[in-house]
């Protein structure tokens, strides 16, 4: 049983704030990913998490227990690093063997538990080699054995991933959940793919620039996105934001006149409605700037008015960019934020 | 548990890869070998220095030692070895400021009054009055007279010695039809011989054979003077006579044997002891003026036949000695049986068997007159000519200084002798006011205090205040306990480099700052050195040799480091690829980077000989006209250049690692956007190697302001100071005009130099520097 | 063959030529007859074989040289890589205050010549007792270390990849465990180029040990070298010969190494 907790850490970098009072526990068992752009603090984070840089305020606990002064080595974690980190000089076997040594467990010991960490992910026949001889995905299996093979306190994930093709990637993301749900260890897992955050986290943290817009369950993020930041990080292609003016109580967009939450303040107002979710056939005119084919769907990038926006949808041949075409917001779900700091109107 | 890690950790490293092994060793060799030196001086020791001046006098010496331990039993003899003829006289400055024991050691007498003067050697007058076996007769008298203080007090038995006389080619006078010399000849004889001999012996347009192959350092110049009745110094030794008519007509005269007669070569420019001369090869009549050490070396003359003669004469007959002294340094335990071992040294079975090994005229008149030395059936056949010229025999004057006005009076000496357009009589006021200033400063520097406590002291003190500040200020920032215990781990992996920074590095800068604040001669004790302020840096502003040091220095290396640069990438673009035969040529770029200096020095005085070395003989085949290398002011500098492009292994070598692991795919890339080979080079290749180039620049430039080992033995800073470059500056400076203060200023000032050097090298090339993501140099 | 095939070998033969003439310049001299000095060095008459026997005896005790000059020199190399690699690695990936203070100290070192410090360096050895021993010779490559060679060490150090140091440190190593089984392994190249060049300059070093050792017996190949050129009978074929058998250690040591280093390099390269 394992909980850790991160309590208001902050770290500056030089003139930079990297981290700004984030809180966040990960309880027994439980899967957090943590998204946002590069630069966001993320990696500084899991770092933060690891004991490889020391915050300047805040707490990190182990179930309970503070050890920010702890040295990585004294908090039993495991990480896995978008490079891999595996040791070139040595072979498969030794980079598995690596963290028991230093733990200075005996030699049997040792070749078991590499073995069975081996035979876990499928290793056994790489065992010789040095990672030069592997590719991409073994790599990145060897660097996951790595950190299983020491049966750690916690596990952290800094980006494992984004260096395999899209094939991989999704193989080894169902790997690493099974993985994970099977050891039942506390993982931190950072990332900069909404889609990898939202499939494999129990729950989502969006970060931005150093501190936590939102943290909640994948539906929860997906749903009810606390702020525009959020709502432009999560789903692909990007949730549609337009920036409205407020008449008599309505939103004006192009002809139509929408009804906004009773709580909206102002004279503008944002309203995100994701590309997917808007209808083609109606009364919006979007001037077709640009068609990116998706095989079997197509995404319309083009303006409405003064409104840049993006719509995805089976069209079939004939569009070409320059022509025009009808859209509708039928049941499409209206998200609205406020103009000035982003953050979501809720409806009362 | 912890403690325990750590521990297990470092007896890993201390054992693994028989480092264990190593650092036992380690032990043993700065503890165990350094018992015998540590040891305080110690009476039941004799330490002697010596140098073996031809090669069977040291058994010999060995045989003395044995004999004299025989003799007094319960004592222990040591000979050290100076270390050869380069360098090796300086050993004794840093025993004696080192204050360790040394109990006979042999000086050079032109360093005899400097030693005297820092109370550096023993009087050993009351051990000659108490000797009953001394006597003063049984020696050379002007020989015993030079080893006198003002006082008339002896500090030192001479050695064998050597006046300088004119070697002369038999058989070449004989066929020109010219008289051999005569015990009276004159100068009018030799140039009148000269040009009898002198001509093209080939056709080719160029004199191949000379009248005489004039030697030029002062010892050697000295004796026109005074036979023309002129005089270096005053008889008070307080101003120089070297712009005196007597003086400059000597000069003159060599000027015109030289540059308008054309019957003198220049071979015999510098003390150039490894190349076969001009004589040696019978290519000239007259070889001097120039001591009895070349009859060693003429022994394998089978050629022709050879004698030597008397120098010639004009207004009277004179020569100079060159002559070494045994001396009783002040760090001796035991001056008595120091001067007991140095009659040993001076005495009859010791000279006799010198004098027949050929080691110069033996200090003992009795035995310079038999025929151990006289050797008749040995060439010369005029042995006796060493004796005859003896009541002529000068030696230069007894100037503490003398070394600092030889190289004062040298600069101007090579621009008279070497130049071709020289205005003499200029040149010769020039140099009598150098020395004129030289010896008014030297008065004036006398009674300052001394420093407040030692140097050294001082020093240590200085650097633990600073460590101490250093860590105060770490301490005073707030750390958490993570960053604490990476600060701590930093700090033990830095020890072994901080203690060495601290010890080897800091310790002596801070020192040397210090020295340089200090007038201080190495001969005397440490607390003898005296405060003088900025005076050493104020004296920088006014001193002629340093500004051409700089501007030697600056130009060396603004002309090397680019050229060094581009002929290493050059050789690298060519020569990186993996198979055999670019391996070899690689080996063989990196040969001329590891031979010792000493070997290169000679090697290279040779090819850029401008009469016979190869590299003239290569810009004639082309039809060029070589200029004269070394010898020339305008050319040494450009010569010391060529040098340097000759040893770029070691940044060919960074190149090519640095060019084997650039980025393959960007430069694919730059062929498929149809980039030519060059547009490739200069626009993929290059950008990607500029870290590694900024880094050899650096690296260039660091080196290139301390050039030292070529200078040193290639010309020792001639002709003039044209190739005095600042580390040589400093080094003479130090050890040979024994200024340390001064010496300590003039090396900072090369410091300070150099890192403006780096500075706008690093500023000015900042932009066309790029570095790979994470990556870095070389 | 093709014309710019045949131009690389007509160059490399040139580059061979120009650099390796003293070599030739050498060896020839070495073998020629007594007493010619450098001039008459004529291939023809380069027989002389006994002069390598001359110049062995005149060094004297050549086997202790030799052992004295590689204790030296191994003492010195493996000092050299400790300190230097220990000191780059803690410069390039240790996170202290100070770090920036302590690279510009090693960086301002390099600018302070040798040539005055001597005297005060040769004071302090007197005050330790250790002239005359090894310890000056060894000592300062020991400890401190060429201020160049950590630079050297700290730029490769921060060239590998950040997260290889960090997974160690995660993996439960300390610094110094991580330098000396991660870090240590992987700067191969380093190692062999370091220690290339350490080996060249202690080999030919000659003013520290002229100026420190003065017994006989301790005596380095160098310092006998020096030995050769004596005020009345520099005997230039034996002083070749003498140096051509001190040369020959370094072109062997250069020659494996380059090969070393530069299969090194190409590991460490494709690593990426």
């Amino acid at each position: 049983m394992t909980r850790l907790e991160l309590d208001r850490i902050s770290h500056r970098l030089g003139t930079t704030q990297v981290l700004r009072e984030v809180s966040l526990a990960v309880e027994h068992g439980e899967f957090v990913t943590v998204v946002g752009p590069s630069g966001c603090g993320k990696s500084t984070l899991l770092r933060v998490a690891a004991g490889l840089i020391e915050p300047d305020a805040g707490a990190l606990r182990l179930d309970g227990v503070e050890v920010n002064g702890w040295e990585p080595r004294r908090r039993d974690v495991a990480m896995v690093f978008q490079n891999y980190a595996l040791y070139p000089h040595l072979s498969v076997e030794r980079n598995l063997a690596f963290p028991l040594e230093n733990a200075r467990l005996s030699r049997e010991a040792i070749r078991e538990r590499v073995r069975a960490s081996a035979e876990l992910l499928g290793l056994g026949p790489l065992l010789a080699r040095k990672p030069a001889e592997l590719s991409g995905g073994q790599m990145q299996r060897v660097a996951l054995g790595r950190a299983i093979v020491r049966d750690p306190r916690y596990f952290l994930f800094d980006e494992p991933l984004s260096n395999l093709d899209p094939r991989l990637r999704a193989e080894l993301r169902v790997e690493i959940a099974a993985l994970q749900r099977r050891l039942g260890i506390p993982t931190l897992y950072v990332t900069h793919d909404q889609a990898e955050a939202l499939s494999l986290g129990s729950r989502v943290c969006v970060m931005w620039e150093g501190a936590l817009e939102q943290v909640g369950s994948p539906r929860e993020v997906w749903e009810r996105p606390t702020s525009t930041r959020v709502a432009t990080l999560l789903g692909s292609p990007a949730m549609n934001l337009l920036r409205l003016r407020i008449e008599a109580g309505r939103a004006v967009l192009g002809d139509l006149r929408l009804e906004v939450p009773p709580t909206a303040r102002g004279n503008q107002i944002v309203l995100g409605i994701r590309p997917h979710e808007l209808e083609l056939g109606g009364e919006l005119q979007l001037q077709v700037e640009w068609i990116e084919e998706q095989g079997d769907r197509q995404v319309l990038e083009g303006s409405v008015g003064q409104q840049r926006l993006r719509v995805v949808g089976a069209l079939g041949n004939g569009l070409k960019p320059g022509s025009s075409i009808g859209i509708r917001l039928g049941s499409a779900r209206r998200h609205w934020f406020e103009a000035g700091s982003g953050k979501r109107i809720h409806a009362p | 548990m912890r403690g325990r890690y750590h521990a297990r950790n470092v007896e890993r490293l201390a054992f693994s890869a028989g480092r264990g092994k190593l650092a036992t060793l380690a032990v043993l060799a700065c503890a165990g070998f350094g018992e015998r030196a540590q040891a305080a001086p110690r009476g039941d020791r004799l330490v002697v220095m010596a140098e073996q001046q031809v090669l069977e006098s040291w058994p010999l010496l060995e045989e003395i030692a044995r004999r004299f331990e025989a003799a007094e039993p319960g004592l222990e003899v040591d000979l050290y070895d100076e270390g050869g003829a380069v360098g090796g006289r300086d050993k004794i400055k840093f025993l004696l400021a080192g204050e360790l024991q040394v109990d006979v050691a042999r000086i050079d007498i032109s360093e005899f009054a400097a030693f005297v003067r820092e109370g550096a050697l023993v009087d050993l007058q009351p051990f000659a009055d108490a000797d009953p076996d001394f006597h003063a007769g049984d020696i050379w008298p002007f020989a015993l007279d030079a080893c006198r203080d003002a006082r008339g007090h002896v500090y030192g038995l001479p050695s064998t010695f050597t006046p300088y006389v004119m070697y002369y080619n038999r058989d070449l006078l004989e066929q020109a039809g010219v008289p051999l010399p005569r015990a009276d000849w004159t100068w009018d004889d030799l140039l009148a011989a000269a040009r009898k001999v002198t001509r093209d012996t080939d056709g080719d347009g160029r004199i191949d054979q000379y009248g005489i192959s004039l030697t030029q350092w002062l010892q050697a110049v000295v004796p026109w003077i005074w036979q023309n009745g002129g005089e270096l110094v005053s008889a008070d030794l307080q101003h120089s006579r070297l712009g005196e008519p007597e003086a400059v007509e000597a000069f003159e005269f060599l000027h015109r044997l030289l540059h308008e007669e054309h019957v003198a070569s220049f071979d015999a420019s510098f003390a150039n002891q490894i190349s076969q001369g001009l004589f040696q090869a019978g290519k000239a009549a007259f070889y001097g003026p120039v001591g009895y050490w070349e009859t060693y070396r003429f022994r394998s003359i089978s050629g022709f036949r050879w004698d030597v003669a008397p120098l010639p004469q004009r207004k009277t007959a004179a020569t100079s000695v060159a002559m070494t002294v045994y001396v009783v340094p002040r760090t001796s335990a035991n001056p008595a049986r120091a001067w007991r071992f140095l009659r040993e040294m001076v005495g009859p079975e010791y000279q006799t068997r010198l004098a027949r090994m050929g080691n110069g005229v033996p200090a003992l008149v009795d035995i310079a007159h038999s025929n151990a030395f006289l050797k008749p059936d040995v060439p010369p056949q005029s042995e006796q000519v060493f004796l005859d010229v003896l009541p002529h025999a000068r030696l230069l004057p007894p100037l503490a200084n003398w070394k600092k006005i030889e190289s004062l009076c040298q600069s101007e000496l090579e621009g008279i002798l070497l130049v071709r357009d020289t205005d003499v009589p200029a040149a010769c006021a020039r140099m009598a006011a150098k020395t004129d200033e030289f010896l008014a400063r030297e008065r004036v520097r006398g009674e300052r205090p001394r420093a407040p406590s030692g140097v050294l002291e001082t020093s240590l003190a200085a650097s633990a205040i600073a460590l101490a500040a250093f860590l105060l200020l770490r301490r005073g920032r707030r750390e958490g306990p993570l960053a604490r215990a990476e600060a701590r781990s930093a700090g033990r992996l830095l020890a072994p480099w901080a203690a060495g920074f601290l010890l080897f590095l800091l310790g002596p800068a801070i020192g040397s700052l210090l020295l340089s604040l200090c007038d201080w001669s190495p001969l005397a004790p440490l607390a003898d050195a005296r405060f003088v302020g900025a005076d050493n840096f104020a004296r920088l502003f006014h001193d002629g040799t340093f500004a051409s040091s700089v501007r030697a220095t600056l130009v060396y290396a603004a002309a090397s480091v680019p050229l060094s640069l581009a002929l290493a990438l050059g050789l690298a673009l060519l020569f990186s690829s993996e198979g055999r035969l670019a391996a070899s040529v690689r080996t063989l770029i990196f040969v001329p980077a590891i031979v010792s200096p000493v070997i290169l020095g000679a090697l290279w005085r040779w090819i850029l000989d401008p009469e016979r070395g190869a590299a003239n003989a290569l810009l004639a085949k082309f039809g060029l006209e070589g200029p004269r290398w070394l010898l020339d002011p305008h050319w040494v500098v450009p010569s010391f250049v060529l040098v340097s492009l000759w040893s770029v292994g070691a940044q060919m070598l960074v190149f090519v690692a640095a060019l084997q692991s650039v980025d393959r795919t960007l430069v694919e890339a730059a062929r498929i956007d149809g980039a030519g080979r060059w547009r490739r080079l200069l626009h993929v290749t290059l950008p990607q190697l500029s870290p590694v180039i900024l880094f050899n620049a650096i690296t260039g430039t660091v080196a290139a302001f301390q050039v030292f080992a070529q200078p040193y033995v290639m010309t020792q800073g001639g002709p003039g100071d044209a190739s005095r470059f600042l580390a040589l500056y400093v080094y003479e400076t130090g050890f040979l005009h024994f200024d340390m203060g001064y010496a300590s200023a003039v090396a900072w000032a090369l410091c300070v130099l150099l890192c403006l050097a780096l500075g706008v090298l690093v500023l000015s090339t900042r932009r066309f520097v790029h570095y790979r993501a994470g990556g870095g140099a070389a | 063959m093709k014309p710019a095939r045949a131009a690389w070998i007509a160059s490399a033969l040139l580059v061979a030529l120009a650099f390796g003439y003293p070599l030739y310049f050498l060896l020839v001299t070495s073998l020629q007859p007594e007493g010619q000095g450098l001039d008459a060095g004529s291939l023809a008459r380069a027989t002389h074989f006994e002069n390598y026997a001359h110049a062995l005896a005149q060094m004297g005790d050549f086997p202790r040289l030799l052992g004295n000059t590689l204790l030296v020199t191994v003492l010195s190399i493996a000092g050299q890589l400790f300190t230097c690699s220990l000191a780059g690695y803690a410069l390039a990936r240790v996170r202290f205050r100070g770090r920036e203070l302590c690279f510009a100290l090693v960086l301002a070192s390099m600018c302070f010549p040798d040539t005055v410090g001597a005297i005060a360096r040769f004071l302090l050895f007197r005050a330790l007792g250790l002239v005359d021993t090894y310890a000056p010779l060894v000592l300062p490559t020991v400890l401190g270390g060429a201020p160049l060679f950590i630079f050297l060490f700290r730029q490769y150090y921060r060239s590998l990849p950040e997260e290889l140091g960090e997974a160690a440190r995660v993996d439960g190593c300390s610094h110094f465990a991580i330098w000396r089984r991660v870090m240590l392994p992987l700067s191969r190249p380093m190692l062999v180029t370091v220690g290339l060049f350490t080996f060249l300059a202690t080999w030919n070093d000659f003013w520290a040990p002229l100026v420190y050792l003065l017994s006989p017996e301790k005596r380095t190949l160098s310092l006998a070298l020096a030995g050769f050129q004596r005020t009345y009978d520099t005997a230039v074929e034996c002083l070749m010969a003498a140096s051509a058998v001190v040369l020959v250690p370094c072109v062997v040591v250069y020659f494996v190494g380059q090969r070393l280093f530069l299969r090194g390099v190409r590991v460490a390269a494709s690593k990426g």
